[in-house]
Order: C-alpha cells, then structure tokens, then sequence
C-alpha cells in the first residue's frame, strides 16, 4: 500500500461536499441525541465573528484508521460549551458542585469520539475502523484549519470540526497523528 | 390516521374540558376529564400519566430557556421548557403523581415557516430542550409525535392517558 | 443482576451508569472498566450475569475481549451488548459472531438504552424462572 497513492485517491472523495455534509450530519446527530444541543450549519466570517468573544477552548483530537484511510478528527469547542455540554450528557443538576476539568475534557473527548465515529460510519458503512483514546487540550484560539473544516453552531456557539490526512505512524503500536 | 369524525372528540361534550393555552398547564385526577389545548406549532406540549394514581397533566410551552426573558420567566413561568416542565411534576405531585411512573408524551414542535420561506428552528430547540429538562430530571420520553410543518390540537384523556393528534382533517392515537 | 460496563470514557460509564439506575431494572451492583484488559479481570473476579462495552479502548479493545469471553466457556451465560460508535456492516456481522445480544450504536438517547436493558432484564428473568 502506498501512503501517497492513498492520501490522492482519498483527498477528492474526503474534501467533496458529500464528506462535509456527512461531517455536519454527523455532528448534529450526536449533539441532538445525546447532548439535546441543537447544531446548525455556519459559514466562515459567522464562525470568525463568533469566535472572536471565545476566551478559551477545548480541542479534542481522535486519531481513526479506516482501511487504507488515515488522520484525525479534531472538534474546537468553547469552553462555556463544553461545560453545557457536560451538563447535558450526565443531567447535572446545575446546583451541584461545578466539575473538575478532567471529567469535562473527558467528555469533549468523547464528543469527538462520537463525531469521528458517526463520520466514518456515514463515510465508508462497509469498513469498520480503529479510534485511539481522545487527547484533549484547552487552547486560547482556534486551532488552523485541516484539510477539510467545517464551522457550525451549536447551542448557538461556534464549534470548528477539522479533518486531517496524514500518514499513519506507529508508536509502541498506537496509532498517532 | 383516522377521519375526526370517529375520533374519540366527540364525547367531549359529555366530558369536562380544560382547555390550556400557551405557557399554560394543567393536572387532574377526575376521570372523565379531558386536557386540551390548540394552535400547537413550534411550541411543545409536555403530557404526562400517572396509571396508577390516575393523574394526567399537560404543559404547553413556547420557548427552550428562561435565561433569554428572565422577567417574563418570573411572570409566566409557564412559557419555557426549564421553568414550565418542573411546574407540571410539582403539581402533578400534589395529586400523587409518581415521576418513577411517569408516561411522558412530546407533541409539537413543528418547523413554522415565515414569511421569506424560511424558520427559526423553533421548533427543534424546544422539542431538545424538553428532552434536556426530562433527562436532568431523571425522567425517560415514552413517546413522541414532534416536528412537521403544521399546527396541531391535542386530547389527553385523565382516564386512561389516552391521547389523539389532529392535524387538519385527520387524527392520530398516541 | 450484576452489570460490568467497559468503556474508555469515564463521562460514558457515568451516563450509561444514571440510565441503569433510573430504569429500574433489578441491579445487585455496577462494576466499570476502562479498557479490555481490565473488563476480564473483573469477570474472573465477579460473577456477572450483563456486560456493556465499547470497541475502541487502548490496552484492549472491546473485540479482543469478546473474542476472549467467547472462546471461555465460563462465560457462555454473559450476556453482551456492544455500545460503540463504530456501526459498519462489518463490526456488526462480527458481534454477531461473538454472541453479541445487542448492538447499539452511539451516539444513542437514554431511552434507547433504557428499552435495551429492559428487554434484556425480561430475557434475564424468563431463563431464571
């Protein structure tokens, strides 16, 4: 198998419109049904506007292998987001003590296992894939965009979803981006 | 579906009527009762059904968060899905409602078109924010009949929990 | 009914957790896992009669300790249900394989889960009567 065969024969289908409405597709599913957030589409000034009152962000990365197919997934959330987010998915009840940053990044991590997941599945049904352990990262702007970015809204707060490609490197027999 | 005229409607006039508006609930234990409420679009109506206390209760809610009116939410508690859904458990309560034995029913939350053609997404923010509000409450939805484009009424039968969607000319049984 | 759920996600294992408990199906205990490996030393240990595991988990995946769980004959009662993101054809004809009762895909509501636990609760109580 060649690395770069792949990564040209890969790139057209990935970067098309039908990957990045899988991508929106994908995020929505799993911010309405286990999250209760509503996701809509965003363009990139709205994004750009929006982002500019985020005073810190979380970015979750998964790296994926499907097939000949490898990168990462990374979603940039706010922080306030993520913290509702948390919320949502365990049914805080708002009086309770606030959470200790490690339970919320484990959460945005697992966001960003589902969305990878859910993608995937959309992209290539037939083909079954590996996700490593999420790495999570708080961030004072956005991340550059990958290859492909989609900007979208949820609960009315700018969320950045980007796919890399890359060669797949192996270390101790993890996979890493 | 089914046509109204063999709807279970008709024995409404046999029947007491509490008919609720928007950022209106009610509850009751009489059976023979009947809980109605109209107009029901982009808002959400919360039923809930206590089989064995014999309690139903019906919220119709308009907006997902208090947060955005704080002032209305203090006048009209009723108009949001966070402050309106904790009213209708607290005074099905009062009649020996059990959450644990909760039926709860989502109807509504239709996508109402303005006029350029195009919606706010109303409807889906506040068919989420019910969910989002039952789950912190620890309360599962046994059923749903949300989103489309049109206005609908709907019964809630205090007897049996029965309920019947009608949408125009035509009717469905929950 | 002992429930063992293995996940890599502390927040997964904490929600799926408030499902068991608000469904009211009988539950003697709640064991957690966060990888493959550590899922099979708690079923040498405990006598558990459910287990909920994701696919994807460093150490072990969810697979190769199904893999493990169906060649043991020990545990040929266990009832197993996948909970994973990932929902192709193939992961799902290999669960089937594997004895897999039920295989739920994330992301999923709670109620979903719910229906999940208690047809199997009712399965669990059928084959003990």
């Amino acid at each position: 198998m060649s690395s770069t065969n792949s990564r040209t024969t890969n790139l057209p289908k990935l970067t098309n419109p039908e990957a990045a409405s899988a991508m929106f597709d994908a995020v929505r599913t799993v911010a309405e049904q286990s999250f209760f957030a509503v996701a809509e589409p965003a363009d990139d000034r709205s994004f750009g506007v929006a982002a500019s009152k985020v005073p810190r962000w979380l970015v979750a990365t998964v790296v994926f292998e499907q097939g000949a197919l490898a990168g990462s997934v990374s979603c940039t959330l706010p922080e306030k987001l993520a913290n509702g987010l948390f919320d949502a998915f365990t049914g805080r009840d708002p009086a309770e003590a606030a959470p200790v940053a490690t339970l919320v990044h484990d959460l945005v991590g697992e966001f960003s296992n589902m969305v990878c997941g859910a993608w995937l599945t959309r992209v290539e049904s037939s083909r079954t894939f590996t996700l490593s352990h999420p790495s999570v990262e708080p961030a004072l702007t956005p991340a550059a965009a990958g290859d492909l970015r989609l900007v979208a809204a949820i609960d009315d707060l700018p969320v950045a979803v980007d796919l890399r490609l890359q060669p797949l490197r192996r270390v101790n027999g993890a996979a890493q981006a | 579906m089914r046509s109204a005229a063999e709807s279970f409607a008709p024995e409404l006039s046999a029947a007491r009527r509490l008919v609720i508006g928007i950022g209106e609930f009610a509850v009751s234990n009489r059976p023979g009762d009947v809980i109605v409420t109209h107009a029901l679009g982009s808002c959400i109506a919360v039923c809930i059904f206590d089989p064995r206390a014999g309690v139903a209760g019906m919220l119709h809610f308009l907006l997902p968060e208090s947060s955005i009116n704080p002032e209305r939410a203090r006048q009209q508690p009723a108009v949001f899905a966070d402050t309106g859904i904790p009213l209708l458990f607290e005074a099905a309560y009062q009649h020996g409602f059990s959450r644990k034995r909760a039926i709860v029913t989502l109807v509504g939350g239709a996508e109402m078109t303005q006029a350029a053609g195009s919606s706010f997404g109303t409807g889906r923010r506040n068919a989420l924010a019910a969910k989002n509000v039952l789950w912190r409450a620890g309360v599962f939805v046994s059923g749903q009949e949300i989103g489309g484009t049109g206005a609908r009424t709907l019964y809630l039968s205090v007897s049996d929990g029965r309920m019947e969607v009608h949408n125009g000319q035509t009717y469905k049984e929950l | 009914m002992r429930i063992l759920i293995v996940d890599d996600s502390a927040m997964m294992r904490a929600m799926i957790k408030r499902v068991i408990k608000l469904a009211d199906v009988p539950v003697e205990s709640i064991l957690e896992a966060s990888n493959g490996r550590e899922g099979l030393e708690l079923l040498q240990k405990h006598d558990v009669q459910l287990l909920l595991t994701d696919i994807n988990m460093p150490v072990m995946t969810g697979a190769e300790m199904l893999r493990e769980i169906a060649a043991n004959e020990r545990w040929r009662g266990l009832s197993r249900v996948i909970i994973s993101t990932d929902g192709s054809t193939v992961r799902r004809e290999e669960a089937a394989d594997l004895d897999v009762r039920c295989y739920l895909e994330k992301p999923f509501s709670p109620e979903v889960l719910r229906d999940v636990l208690n047809e199997l609760a009712d399965n669990e109580l059928a084959e003990t009567d």
